[in-house]
């Protein structure tokens, strides 16, 4: 299938998907991405060697076997993993400052300070109900969905299913601490991110961004937001 | 095991500190880390470590190992059997 450079690269993804993920359960994406870049390339050497031909007279017999597109790709995979490596441990980790002490010990250390507010979003909340045993009065705090919307026998809801905002910080400022050659249009990755954004949703929870990656335009840091994707923890 | 998203925290069902779970690449994936031949652990090309797969291990076996060895990386799916949700410990 890999060997027909009429393929839709625009559609391939569609046909083969499944196909990729068989032949490479664990590498998804850049298994994707290195195939794209593959069938990309051998279409372009096809365009290349066909240019001007009128392909209705040209029988075009592809030579490459699958082993061998299959090597080209597992190259790829390689160079693309090699990349974003090097790219990932290029970025420099911007740290925060959270209180005032913090944030005069940078500047007296010769850093800059980005000084921000420290605004929780409305977006960011986790619920919980509280109910009360009407034999032993212990009261317990439910916070898995499963608990909050089923009901146990022999208990009282004292508090159903109520949002709040769960994190707490030192203080209601923070800053960014900015080395002095940080150069604009420099993608960083923001450790303690101040922003509250989205990161993660479970069931009825929603959860803040730790760190994300960003761009210092010379003011302030533009967050990438296609730069996170969390569908786990890991650490 | 219970995980608590809000401070990254990992304890055992009877709440013994595992570990704070730490990593600052966000975008970093699962599918993006390397493979490790005949385990489920997976290497990270950025901090050259092992990640360690907690979705088969119980309570008593992962504290054990961050016991012998507090650094060691874990992926925890908070989707995962093994796994509880929790916001309170």
């Amino acid at each position: 299938m890999y060997k027909r450079y009429d393929v839709n690269i625009e559609t391939a993804s569609e046909k083969y998907r499944a196909n990729i993920r068989k032949m490479f359960p664990q590498k998804e994406d850049i298994a994707l991405e290195a195939y794209y870049n593959v069938l990309n390339e051998r279409s372009h050497t096809f365009s290349q060697l066909t240019n001007g031909l009128d392909l209705k007279h040209v029988l075009v017999k592809d030579t490459l076997s699958d082993d061998a597109f299959e090597a080209m790709v597992e190259d790829e995979i390689d160079r693309i993993k090699e990349e974003k490596k090097r790219y990932k441990s290029s970025m420099r980790l911007i740290k925060t400052a959270r209180n005032l002490d913090e944030i005069n010990l940078a500047v007296e250390y010769g850093y800059k300070v980005l000084m921000m507010k420290v605004e929780p979003s409305d977006k960011i909340k986790v619920m919980y109900s509280l109910e009360q045993d009407l034999e032993t009065g212990e009261i317990s705090l439910l916070q898995d969905s499963w608990e909050i919307y089923s009901h146990s026998e022999n208990t009282k809801r004292l508090i159903d299913k109520m949002y709040y905002y769960p994190y707490q910080f030192p203080s209601p400022f923070a800053a960014y601490i900015i080395p002095s050659d940080l150069k604009v249009g420099e993608r960083v990755i923001l450790d303690d991110l101040i922003e509250d954004i989205v990161g993660a949703s479970h069931k009825m929870h929603t959860y803040r961004l730790d760190s994300a990656e960003a761009i210092w335009n010379g003011e302030r840091f533009d967050i990438d937001h296609n730069s996170y994707s969390v569908d786990c923890s890991i650490g | 095991m219970q995980f608590n998203p809000i401070t990254n925290t990992l304890y055992t069902d009877d709440n013994r500190f595992i570990k704070k779970m730490y990593c600052p690449y966000t975008s970093l994936k699962w599918s993006d880390l390397s493979s490790i031949e005949g385990s489920m652990d997976r290497y990270c090309d950025i901090c050259e470590n092992s990640v360690v797969e907690t979705d088969n291990l119980d309570d008593e076996a992962l504290w054990k190992l961050l016991q012998d060895k507090p650094k060691t990386c874990l992926k925890v799916d908070w989707q995962q059997a093994n796994v509880r949700i929790v916001h309170h410990v």
